[in-house]
């Protein structure tokens, strides 16, 4: 019976959760009330991605056993990667009052405060667990999260590096220390550490990411992009939503000064303008550094399939923006204005489609864009045949129509960061 | 009620008395047997070698109820076993000059013949001696002749599938306390691997020529044995072809598969490792397979600082030969995940010679198909067709994807009253009802070769999938 759930725990540290599976069940045959073996099918399938049965699987431990500490951390795991944060708190809370002192318990608390932008917390939880065990590696990488994102980027690297001292072959430990290279701006070291993490563990797209980072830096204003993406991720949901909204307001009102105005006209425009590109950039700079990217062999092999696509489908808009711009400059027509505008803006919200979380999120994302593409085929459609019949009722159908179309574009915008934020439950 | 009917009946109810008696057991196999009753002789003698494993009577009672029963690869072994032992009765030297001839190999079958008569005239079976023809003993290089000339004359080959019914559990002689593995000659060769040529001729000079050509590489003072590391996506047929190679060159086949590493792990592992390799060295020449490898020497950080070291390490140094020779034994290892182990196992005289085994391409896949669906009801499947639209399937994916098809058959069958036959479209729509395997397992060995390629070990990954 014993020797049967630890086999099980043997199968299950090498990643065979089918035959770990077998074992635990086999347990469960001898004695249906284990909570142990409930606990650890639970794990098993929450790694088969099948989570409700999992959770499942962890009440049903904590059924047998309510005074186990393991059964509540390995329910909060579980909720954790269902996206359940506020369940997953309750079970890590009870975890740890029924023991403080284990360390990977405080490690997963420490997470979860993460993935609530709480920063403080992550580092209260983090350091509560180093108390317990100072050489934790989950703890010690929360801990360095949470200083990077409070700006205390020297105190995190160095924190690292002594924890690489005594756990050389940790990939999670690699990554995060690219992370803090990245957050300096510091591309070589960035490049060296994520190229160790991922040659340890090939599959970890957290290092991926950052190696993608870190290799665009070569080019100009990237540095720049990134450091507002890095900025953008430390203010956490809500604040974000607010920077983007003021910014947007912000840009409204001094517009609108610009037009009443005359006299400080000069002066606002450039700012108008330069704002307005970079608002633009920043949701088309990935795909397009992506583009450049693929121009070198290991650039080509480190994006997946997903971003591949992506810079295809934002390149091709982007393309269609230029060709229509240069007809526009060379006919001074409505029609080639029409499609640079279509062109341009449908960037925005394809540039976001692969960025929401899968399932729900994405399917919207996705049918925004695909409906902001067909009012932008009505609108072209319209003006074309209004040009041909030299019907004014179709002219003014287009307008109204293109009108509508920049009204889904500025609202694209808040529809991508709201459904980018979005993680829905599993 | 016939005698032996009445007499069973007696021994049964004595057995039930004394059941842990030995020779009463044997001797109610053996009535069993006389009485036509195989499957329940078979049932009583494997009792009885359960009670004493190494009993000479006992396993050629069991030898010939198998070989009775047209299960000859087990009859064989435990024959080889009998013969091998102190105590060889003549009829077991009978028994094998007639599965010898089944297996095609006359020149052996008379030798055996010859000598089983000369130690037992009365044991005389005229109706074999006809099949036999002459019965001149015939000397040791003749039959190593026909060792290679009898490939030829195997019998249809089984159909493209992992599970070989033709093993059997015997005592090992040399360490009884310890476990068994199970031993078994299998009845496969190169001829029943689809495909793979390359793999094949890189198996034939490790493996192949040095058991057949001995003196040319003991001339040149290199030792025989060593061990090829095979992995690849799951179910394209590593352990098919570790079998095939063992029995390519007649040898003994032992299979360790995952559950006794782990159990390794657990128990007293030193003990049974060593066990197990000085089995395979008691019955050289042997193929000595390792399923699942990496499980033994996962080089993962959890694993690192626990006991698991030792057992790495007891490996290493049984492959290395430090307690014993190794001339004769060939380890072969398969693994799914090559990045998990141990980077000792790679090193010269160990694993040093690892090969990749991809998935089918489109000839074998079609090959495969052809096997799987021997003998199930068709009307013209077009097999290059399905070949091409199932790119990327394993032979298990393969097997799956056939009996998706035949499912969906029997279901319509069942509706309308009428069986129909399997056409290519059944086929094809089973095939896109099943997602190929080995995609995932892909995915994640890009990323390895891309990031983790040391020493090129990756090279042929990169090679398959144009990076």
């Amino acid at each position: 019976m014993k020797q049967t759930i630890e086999r099980g725990q043997l199968l299950f540290q090498q990643g065979r959760y089918d035959l770990a599976l077998q074992e635990f069940h086999r347990a469960l045959g001898d004695d249906p009330q284990d909570p142990v073996a409930h606990a650890f099918v639970a794990l098993c399938l929450a790694e088969q991605k099948s989570f409700v049965d999992a959770s499942e699987s962890a009440a049903r431990a904590i059924t047998s056993a309510p005074d186990m500490p393991f059964a509540h951390y390995v329910a909060a795991h579980v909720f954790h990667q269902r996206n359940r944060f506020k369940e997953a708190e309750r079970a890590i809370d009870e975890a740890t009052r029924l023991d403080p002192y284990n360390s990977s318990y405080h490690g997963l608390a420490a997470h979860l405060r993460i993935a609530a932008s709480d920063w403080r917390g992550a580092l209260a939880r983090a350091t509560k667990g180093l108390e317990v065990d100072a050489d934790d590696a989950t703890c010690l990488n929360a801990r360095a999260i949470a200083l990077v994102k409070l700006g205390r980027v020297g105190h995190a690297q160095s924190e690292l590096q002594s924890s690489l001292e005594r756990d050389p072959e940790n990939s999670i430990t690699h990554a995060n220390l690219g992370w803090a290279a990245l957050e300096r701006g510091e591309r070589n070291q960035a490049l060296e550490s994520f190229r160790e993490s991922l040659r340890i563990n090939p599959n970890l797209d957290w290092a991926r990411d950052g190696m993608i980072h870190a290799l665009k830096l070569r080019y100009p204003l990237y540095g720049l992009f990134l450091r507002y993406l890095l900025w953008m991720q430390r203010l956490g949901g809500r604040l974000q939503m607010a920077v983007i909204i003021g910014a947007f307001v912000g840009y409204q009102i001094l517009n609108g000064v610009a037009r009443t105005s005359p006299k400080l006209r000069p002066w606002l425009m450039p700012l108008l303008v330069a704002y307005f590109v970079f608002a633009y950039l920043t949701w088309v700079a990935r795909p397009i550094t992506n583009l450049v990217l693929r121009l070198n062999r290991f650039g080509r092999a480190i994006l997946d399939p997903i971003e591949r696509r992506e810079s295809n489908l934002i390149a091709a808009a982007l393309f269609g923006a230029i060709i229509s711009g240069a007809c526009y400059f060379h006919s001074d027509r409505a029609l080639p204005l029409y499609a640079l505008i279509i062109c341009a803006a449908i960037a925005i919200p394809l540039s976001r489609v692969y960025h929401c979380a899968e399932g729900w999120p994405t399917r919207l994302m996705a049918g925004y864009t695909i409906g902001m593409a067909l009012l932008g085929v009505a609108a072209f459609s319209f003006g074309f045949l209004s040009i041909r019949f030299e019907s004014d009722r179709l002219a003014a159908l287009a307008v109204n129509s293109l009108n509508l179309y920049v009204l889904a574009a500025v609202g694209s915008q808040f529809a991508a960061n709201a459904l980018g934020m979005v993680r829905p439950t599993r | 009620m016939t005698f032996y009917d009445k007499q069973i009946e007696s021994l049964r109810e004595a057995i039930s008395l004394t059941p842990d008696n030995l020779p009463l057991r044997q001797l109610l196999g053996e009535t069993l047997f006389q009485a036509g009753r195989f499957t329940e002789a078979e049932q009583e003698l494997r009792k009885a070698l359960a009670l004493g494993p190494n009993s000479a009577r006992s396993r050629l009672a069991l030898a010939e109820t198998f070989a009775a029963q047209e299960k000859r690869g087990q009859a064989m072994v435990l024959v080889e076993a009998v013969l091998r032992g102190p105590d060889r009765p003549p009829r077991a030297r009978l028994l094998h000059a007639k599965l010898l001839l089944k297996q095609g190999e006359l020149l052996q079958a008379r030798d055996a013949y010859a000598r089983a008569i000369a130690e037992d005239p009365k044991l005389a079976d005229p109706e074999l001696l006809e099949r036999l023809g002459s019965t001149e003993p015939e000397d040791a290089r003749a039959r190593t002749d026909a060792g290679d000339s009898a490939n030829a004359s195997l019998d249809e080959p089984p159909p493209y599938d992992d599970e070989t019914p033709e093993r059997i559990r015997i005592g090992s002689e040399d360490d009884n306390a310890a476990r068994d593995v199970e031993l078994e000659r299998p009845d496969l060769s190169f001829k029943d691997v689809g495909g793979m040529e390359k793999l094949k001729e890189e198996i034939r000079l490790k493996v192949i020529y040095p058991l057949t050509h001995r003196e040319l590489f003991e001339a040149y003072g290199k030792k025989i044995g060593g061990g090829i590391l095979l992995y690849g996506p799951p179910g394209c047929g590593k352990t098919h072809l570790a079998r095939a190679t063992a029995g390519e060159v007649r040898a003994f086949f032992l299979a360790v598969g995952i559950h006794d590493v782990v159990d390794m792990w657990l128990g007293n592992s030193e003990k049974n490792l060593h066990a197990i390799f000085e089995q395979a060295r008691g019955h050289s020449p042997c193929v000595l397979f390792f399923d699942e490898v990496d499980a033994l020497g996962a080089s993962r950080t959890d694993m690192r600082q626990s006991a698991g070291r030792s057992i790495i390490n007891q490996f290493l140094s049984e492959l290395d030969g430090i307690k014993g020779a190794n001339e004769g034994v060939l380890v072969l290892g398969a693994t799914n995940a090559p990045w998990h182990l141990d980077a000792a196992f790679r090193r010269p005289g160990r694993f040093d010679r690892i090969i990749f085994v991809p998935p089918p391409d489109a000839t074998a896949r079609g090959e495969i198909l052809k096997i799987l669906c021997r003998g199930k009801p068709q009307t013209d499947v077009d097999y290059t067709k399905l070949a091409a639209k199932t790119d990327g399937f394993s032979g298990a994916d393969l097997k799956g994807m056939v009996d998706v098809a035949i499912e969906a058959k029997l279901t319509e069958a069942m509706k309308t009253g009428t069986p129909t036959p399997i056409t290519t479209r059944d086929l094809l729509s089973a095939a896109a009802s099943v997602k190929p395997t080995t995609k995932e397992w892909f995915a994640t060995a890009r990323n390895y070769a891309l990031y983790s390629n040391q020493g090129g070990m990756y090279d042929e990954i990169i090679k398959f999938l144009k990076i």
